[in-house]
């Protein structure tokens, strides 16, 4: 594994993920490539870019030429009892190789059983059994790649009766039993406060902030009865004050603005990366950041 | 409980919402005010929307055709009947043109929509040909290393991204009319005979081409990997002509031998 990591920090080496960047969305592909404005780095769903012809993967590669980018998968179902789809482990790995993409990120939840797909972020309960799977399942994945891969905290509507310990507990020793990142979703931690009644300040307060390698920021939605954590709003001034909160602990860890639904102009979206820079210069001088 | 079983119950009650979900729901607490039917409803309803927005992508123009109420109804029974298998939501809705057939033929309501199957059809292969594989471009020097006495079990490639669709109804004028969100043209002449076309990709361009009788048969027969020998017998003299043409339009893209796997 050591070997691999080495790959992985000199890959971050030559193009630094740092500061804030952007999710990037289909409506705003052909602006960042005509325009290429000025945005430090892009993450890509992963799944929107892996058909096996046509125009997305030209697009692929043309936007790995311009930007550093990650990638953000919803499709590894690191949770799940399923075998590993090695099918999409490897078209993943065959395209991060090829465009030289800094790291992936999933999410800590399955999205797949039975052979059937939800496409939705399902919650597994938080209990020593889940524990043990999804760090298996996570350490799987990390051998087959090579290198160390973040995952996510996810927002839940749903609270298992089967369950031995809270999220922060969970996540934290899944990252510790994997050796592996962390990424920190901050609206998500807010929308677990607004439906399940979290207290977000001790959850921020307990990460393990040396294994957090990225933090994700976005808006949600009030629904009757409960918050849906939809990234079709800007971030919430509680989500900022927050992650002004997170970032007072890791300034230089880089942070993204994700907007899926209801998409708004690319501008929009740099306005509140410019945002999230401006909290997080607060407490750093320098945004210089790479994987170790 | 076994965490194989809890998210067993948990898919099985997202993918047969129709179903008691008892056994998830009793695995379940309530918290703050979400009890476990909602907690449940809120997954149902987030995957409900997730694969009505990508249906409504592949098939613009039957949902606005059919209104986006009844649209959805059918896009929930297509997902009970036909739950998604593939991580790729790309090729999530690949059955809904037989979906379609059946809905017309259970429902009377669907009965004056007898051109659905083909239009969505259409819609289909439309979408899928954005997302097909890149074939390489036809390899003349392949030909040298046929012999003579080969050439009779010569067979031909079509490219990935070409599919050819036929029907009786003016798909094509309705597609046409429907496809954006504006008011739909209700009434269209019927064609006097059955109408071919074949959908490809132009570089990055997903296009349509009207095709004669004998261009759709003969690619057909090419599709079903008919011998040289067996094209030469069915289309004489017009082969070699419209041949060449389809290698010129790059929807020819290989050649092999009848049996032989490696065919381009």
């Amino acid at each position: 594994m050591q070997q691999h990591m080495l790959t992985q920090k000199e890959k971050s080496e030559q193009r630094p993920i740092s500061g804030t960047g952007i999710g990037l969305r289909s409506p705003h592909v052909d602006e960042i490539l005509i325009n290429q404005p000025r945005i430090p780095w892009l993450e890509l769903l992963a799944d929107n870019h892996m058909a096996a012809g046509g125009i997305i993967p030209a697009q692929l590669a043309a936007i790995c030429e311009c930007y550093p980018v990650t990638f953000h998968s919803v499709g590894l179902s690191l949770g799940s009892v399923d075998p590993l789809d090695l099918d999409y482990l490897g078209k993943l790995k065959q395209l991060m190789r090829k465009h030289n993409v800094c790291w992936l990120s999933e999410h800590l939840c399955f999205t797949s059983v039975d052979g059937f797909h939800s496409h939705d972020l399902l919650p597994v309960p938080y209990s020593e059994e889940s524990l043990l799977h999804m760090a298996n399942r996570i350490t799987e994945v990390q051998d087959y790649l090579g290198e160390r891969i973040l995952v996510e905290n996810v927002s839940s509507y749903m609270k298992f009766a089967e369950t031995d310990m809270d999220e922060v507990e969970f996540i934290s020793e899944v990252a510790a039993q994997a050796d592996c990142a962390l990424l920190i979703d901050v609206n998500n931690i807010y929308v677990n406060h607004l439906n399940q009644d979290i207290d977000p300040v001790s959850y921020i307060k307990r990460l393990p902030f040396e294994r957090i390698k990225e933090v994700h920021l976005a808006g949600y939605e009030q629904k009757e009865g409960f918050a849906l954590d939809a990234h079709n709003h800007p971030v919430s001034d509680t989500v900022w004050d927050l992650y002004q909160l997170l970032v007072q602990h890791i300034p230089d860890v880089p942070s993204l603005i994700e907007w899926d639904n209801d998409i708004p102009p690319l501008a929009r979206l740099i306005e509140e990366a410019d945002k999230a820079d401006l909290i997080k210069q607060q407490f750093s001088e320098g945004l210089n950041y790479a994987v170790s | 409980m076994p965490l194989a079983e809890i998210e067993k119950n948990f898919m099985r009650s997202l993918i047969e919402p129709y179903r008691a979900a008892d056994v998830l729901l009793s695995q379940l607490e309530i918290v703050g005010d979400l009890s476990p039917e909602k907690q449940l409803a809120i997954y149902r309803g987030n995957i409900n929307g997730a694969h009505e927005i990508v249906l409504a992508q592949v098939y613009p123009a039957c949902k606005n055709i059919l209104g986006e109420e009844y649209f959805n109804q059918l896009c929930l029974l297509y997902r009970i009947q036909f739950p998604s298998v593939n991580p790729d939501l790309n090729v999530y809705g690949q059955h809904f043109h037989e979906f379609i057939k059946s809905c017309i033929d259970k429902h009377k309501e669907l009965w004056d929509f007898n051109y659905l199957p083909d239009l969505v059809l259409l819609e289909w292969y439309w979408n899928a040909t954005y997302f097909d594989e890149d074939d390489s471009s036809f390899d003349f020097s392949r030909l040298t290393e046929v012999s003579a006495e080969q050439q009779h079990a010569m067979v031909f490639c079509l490219r990935k991204s070409v599919s050819l669709i036929s029907s009786i109804y003016p798909i094509i004028d309705i597609w046409k009319s429907n496809r954006a969100e504006v008011s739909c043209i209700q009434s269209f002449n019927m064609p006097e005979k059955k109408l071919n076309y074949c959908i490809y990709r132009d570089d990055f361009e997903v296009k349509l081409k009207a095709l004669s009788q004998i261009e759709f048969d003969l690619l057909t027969a090419i599709n079903e990997k008919k011998t040289l020998g067996d094209l030469s017998e069915e289309f004489g003299t017009n082969l070699q002509s419209v041949l060449y043409q389809f290698v010129q339009q790059g929807w020819i893209c290989g050649i092999g031998l009848h049996g032989v796997s490696d065919v381009r």
